[in-house]
């Protein structure tokens, strides 16, 4: 495939020629003297210098439409981010987000049963994911799953404290986990103790077994785990944690490998976050907002942030702080948007798509797999044999050996190929790692194309690496430098610095 | 098999034989056999529906449950607090709708997302003018969280364990901050105001002198909606005391009155919601968070950071910086957890600014203004008592009320949502853009019949 990417010289906003416009509405003399009025009322409060270009509303619309036209979503080709779950975010979500009926909600209506239609979406949702993950109970509060992962972690900390357990101040977490379990954990206040994995690429039993003990809060964990592989230890892994008096904590970024196949309730976990804006179709915007679920069973669930819904004999729903919850995780109760593409998600899918969704990723996964076996300089760590869920992680450190070409020159060239670039580098315990996750929405063809794409790369590296090394060059721009841009003296973390160091050189 | 079902969001859907075969396996278990038979799901979840719906069912069922709702004009919503009704450009909806931002995933690989990034660099860039700082990171979940995290990051500044809060601190604020401190278990103080609605500087001085405060947070409005009289003060009072001194406060005010960043606040923190976004319920919202450029508060900084470099060809390019802070690299030495943020209502903020420019933005404060004040004199003619008589009022006015009716009566008779309560018979009004003079007076109105 061709792809050229559109290349803009558009200037900052504050480049443009500022003039006296604006673009926002009609101001008329009434409400120029408004602007007298509340000067005079600030008196020495009143703020003289505000350097906000003022652009007209077309200037607007197509500085920003350029702007879209050097960015690159799902909607514009595959994204297969391993971890990131980019599948594709059917558009009925965006459209029944986006109605009047749920974006003009004041919180307080939600509260005053004067939004019962918003309330009971979400009360759909909450059930369903219970069902899903064999929770008792879960809070749609978390605005994503980080933020479900510190208040899994503070409710851990809220039991413990209440059963008089404080001394149990470490969390395990396992070494392939993602960045936000170790994080979460310190944020949480709890010393992180690091589970490594075996040469299975699977949690480290017996050293597990070892760490465990009346020190042991819990252990934050995902399944399938970050390389793709199902822990099929799990219940050992649970009983062992368990009976060192520590909780289990699920990781629900990889749920898309095991949608209505398996649940992480029966397989021993007490807490439970969703990310809806991975497995159930809620787009990440360029970086956000997503949408967070937290869920828990037993004991742990009385300590839930947020609300729960609740429907009254009566058939009203209504919110229900837990008894011992921990508080709030955000200002108000949910990320409506994202309740709202669960929602269609479910409905679009129902009982039986959704374990489709499952298969046809494992599919996808699998199916990439084999058409990269046996490519020279790729390498499937952990396990080969064995197959892979919901993604896979290849590493090129023979590559590299070889030519100097590394994992982050073959993402620069899969740009090229108008193909967006895996997840690199991640897992930490895989050298050169390219983790790529298809998701149930891309064809086989794109599939196809990928791999060939790759093998493409790899097959360069040998002839000529300069080629990969000096790419993209289909892109808006060329490789940029990080070094200049993460060095103190050039460093531009925003326009009024950029000027002073423009005028410092 | 699947060869009765086709579905648009599953296009392999008639392949899957085609493909195992590809693989090398015969069937799907082979694929699954990973996974513990006692582990699997018998017999289903029992969720509904069980077949997928057509996409008009699913807007039946969704026009079927919203039409609960009550649908009110937002010029007829005075619901104050964190969120407020604000007019959402038609320009910032459409544009945020496009593909090609939408889906986009946060950009790691920047080179095929500058437009992304260039868009969140400029609202970086115009929120540090706004807030008087040099630097605003690419966004935060909401404006509780951002003062969350600016409490924890002050922690790790200072290297104290106690924090001084406003105790008209929005409630909602007030337990997202609690929950957070639990973490390191932080000691929480609070200052009052004195009958003007102003912070009682001699309580903060007092509690300064006798603790080790990481941090003072100083709002401006107050969560009552009273303008700040004395930013400068507080802030050096905090600075004589080794306390890092954290501005929470409403970015529309800041077009009209001297930002914090002016008198030295080394955060600033807000909530970006009322830059042109949906209220939405609730959520999702923006958190705003800035800071002065100094390396100490620049390595604590939590969140995403984009910075300008040059490409290859010497020419400007986007990319996210100083990323060793992060949860990825730095792990449980990370500055936060944050990842995924809310970076297109932060691209929203950036546009519905870019519509207003100097000029808009400088008229919708001060009709804001305007009118909040207008309204506090109305409320006081028709004797509803301000919380604090003298004041000036930005955006929200808190007063008292005889008697409380529930909402949803009041709903019915007037068709108006008139406040939140912020205690018994205290309420919180705001008045925005999309309020003029009638509309306040028709507040008024029907608080009076009730
Ligand atoms: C495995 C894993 N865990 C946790 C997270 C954190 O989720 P979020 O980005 O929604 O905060 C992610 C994604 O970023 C992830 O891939």
């Amino acid at each position: 495939m061709v792809f050229r990417q559109a290349v803009w010289d558009e200037p900052l906003i504050f480049e443009y020629p500022n003039g006296e416009k604006t673009g926002f509405a009609p101001l008329s003399r009434e409400d120029l003297e408004e602007i007298n009025k509340a000067k005079e009322k600030l008196g020495a409060l009143y703020r003289e210098r505000l350097n906000i270009p003022n652009l007209s509303e077309l200037e607007v619309v197509r500085h920003f439409t350029r702007l879209t036209q050097m960015s690159f979503g799902v909607d514009t080709g595959p994204v297969p981010l391993g971890s990131c779950t980019m599948k594709y975010n059917p558009r009925l979500g965006w459209k029944l987000s986006s109605h009047p009926s749920v974006t003009s909600v004041h919180p307080e209506m939600i509260r005053a049963g004067l939004a019962d239609g918003l309330l009971e979406i979400a009360y759909y949702v909450q059930e369903t994911l219970k069902a899903i993950t064999g929770m008792d109970e879960c809070s749609l509060q978390p605005p994503a799953g980080a933020s479900g992962e510190l208040a899994g972690v503070l409710m851990i900390k809220a039991y413990l404290r209440d059963k008089g357990e404080q001394s149990r101040d470490e969390m395990l977490v396992a070494d392939s986990a993602h960045g936000t379990n170790p994080a979460s954990s310190a944020m949480g206040g709890f010393k992180v103790i690091r589970v490594p994995t075996n040469q299975e690429g699977l949690v480290d039993i017996d050293a597990l077994r070892s760490v465990a003990g009346d020190r042991t809060a819990g252990f934050m964990l995902t399944n399938p785990n970050t390389l793709g592989l199902f822990e099929s230890g799990i219940e050992e892994i649970a009983s062992i944690v368990h009976s060192a008096g520590g909780y289990l904590y699920y990781d629900g970024a990889n749920l898309n490998g095991i949608l209505g196949i398996a649940r992480p309730g029966d397989m021993g976990f007490d807490i439970v976050h969703l990310n809806l804006h991975k497995t159930f179709s809620s787009p990440h915007g360029g970086g956000g907002p997503g949408a967070g679920v937290i869920c828990a069973r037993g004991s742990l669930k009385e300590y839930l942030p947020g609300y729960v819904i609740r429907r009254d004999p009566d058939g009203k729903l209504s919110l229900h702080r837990m008894p011992r919850s921990i508080g709030d995780m955000a200002t108000y109760y949910a990320s409506f948007t994202g309740v709202i593409y669960t929602y269609v998600f479910l409905l679009g899918q129902g009982e039986r798509g959704l374990k489709e969704v499952a298969i046809n990723a494992v599919l996808n996964t699998n199916y990439l797999i084999s058409l990269l076996h046996g490519v020279r300089g790729l390498s499937l760590p952990y396990r080969s044999d064995v197959p892979r869920l919901h993604e896979v992680v290849f590493s090129v450190r023979d590559l590299v050996k070889e030519t100097g070409v590394g994992a982050g020159d073959i993402a620069k060239y899969l740009l090229d190929k108008g193909l967006h670039a895996p997840t690199i580098y991640f897992p930490l315990i895989v050298e050169e790692a390219l983790m790529i996750e298809m998701t149930e929405t891309e064809s086989a063809e794109v599939v196809e194309e990928y791999a060939k794409a790759i093998k493409e790369a790899v097959e360069l590296a040998y002839r000529s690496p300069s080629v990969l090394q000096s790419s993209p060059m289909n892109t808006s721009v060329k490789r940029l430098d990080a070094v200049r841009a993460n060095h103190p003296k050039t460093m531009a973390p925003s326009y009024k610095v950029e000027k002073i160091v423009k005028n410092i050189q | 098999m699947n060869d009765d079902l086709y579905h648009p969001w599953l296009p392999n859907l008639r392949r899957e034989s085609e493909i195992l075969a590809k693989i090398g396996v015969n069937n799907v278990e082979e694929l699954l056999r990973v996974i513990p038979n006692n582990l699997r799901i018998k017999g289903g979840l029992g969720i509904r529906p069980e077949e997928p719906m057509k996409p008009w069912e699913i807007e039946l069922d969704f026009q079927e449950k919203i039409k609960r709702n009550i649908d009110l004009p937002l010029n007829r919503i005075f619901a104050g607090g964190p969120v407020c009704p604000h007019y959402v450009h038609p320009v910032v909806q459409y544009l945020l709708s496009r593909g090609e931002f939408l889906t986009a995933y946060t950009p790691y690989q920047p080179e095929i997302n500058q437009g992304v990034l260039q868009a969140l660099y400029e609202y970086q860039s115009l929120m540090a003018e706004l807030l008087g700082v040099e630097v605003v990171n690419a966004g935060m979940y909401d404006g509780a969280t951002s003062l969350a995290e600016a409490l924890l990051m002050a922690i790790r500044v200072t290297g104290r364990k106690e924090v001084l809060l406003p105790k008209t601190l929005y409630r909602q604020y007030d337990s997202v901050v609690r929950t957070y401190l639990f973490g390191p278990g932080a000691i929480i103080h609070y200052y009052d105001v004195d009958n003007k609605g102003q912070p009682d500087i001699n309580e903060i001085s007092n509690i300064l002198s006798v603790r080790e405060v990481a941090a003072v947070v100083v709002e401006n409005p107050s969560g009552h909606g009273v303008v700040n009289q004395s930013m400068k003060e507080i802030h050096d009072e905090a600075s004589r005391k080794g306390a890092l001194s954290i501005a929470l406060v409403e970015p529309l005010l800041m077009s009209i009155v001297n930002p914090p960043g002016d008198y030295g606040y080394e955060v600033v923190v807000a909530e970006g919601q009322s830059l042109g976004l949906p209220m939405n319920g609730g959520g999702p919202l923006l958190g705003i968070f800035g800071i002065k450029y100094e390396q100490r508060l620049l390595r604590q900084l939590p969140g995403r950071l984009i910075g300008a470099t040059l490409d290859a060809d010497g020419k400007r390019g986007f990319m996210m910086i100083l990323q060793t802070r992060e949860q990825h690299i730095r792990r449980e030495k990370a500055t936060s957890n944050i990842t995924t943020n809310t970076a297109l209502n932060a691209i929203g903020a950036a546009i519905h600014v870019s519509l207003l420019g100097e000029k808009g933005l400088r008229w919708v404060a001060s009709h804001i203004l305007e009118l909040s004040n207008y309204a506090a004199v109305k409320l006081k003619e028709n004797r509803f008592e301000l919380l604090y008589d003298s004041a000036l009022f930005f955006k929200n006015v808190s007063y008292k009320i005889p008697c409380e009716i529930p909402l949803d009566k009041i709903v019915a008779m007037r068709k108006i949502l008139p406040y939140s309560l912020l205690n018994k018979n205290v309420c919180l009004s705001c008045f925005t853009e999309i309020h003029s003079r009638e509309d306040v007076e028709y507040l008024v109105q029907s608080l009076r019949v009730m």
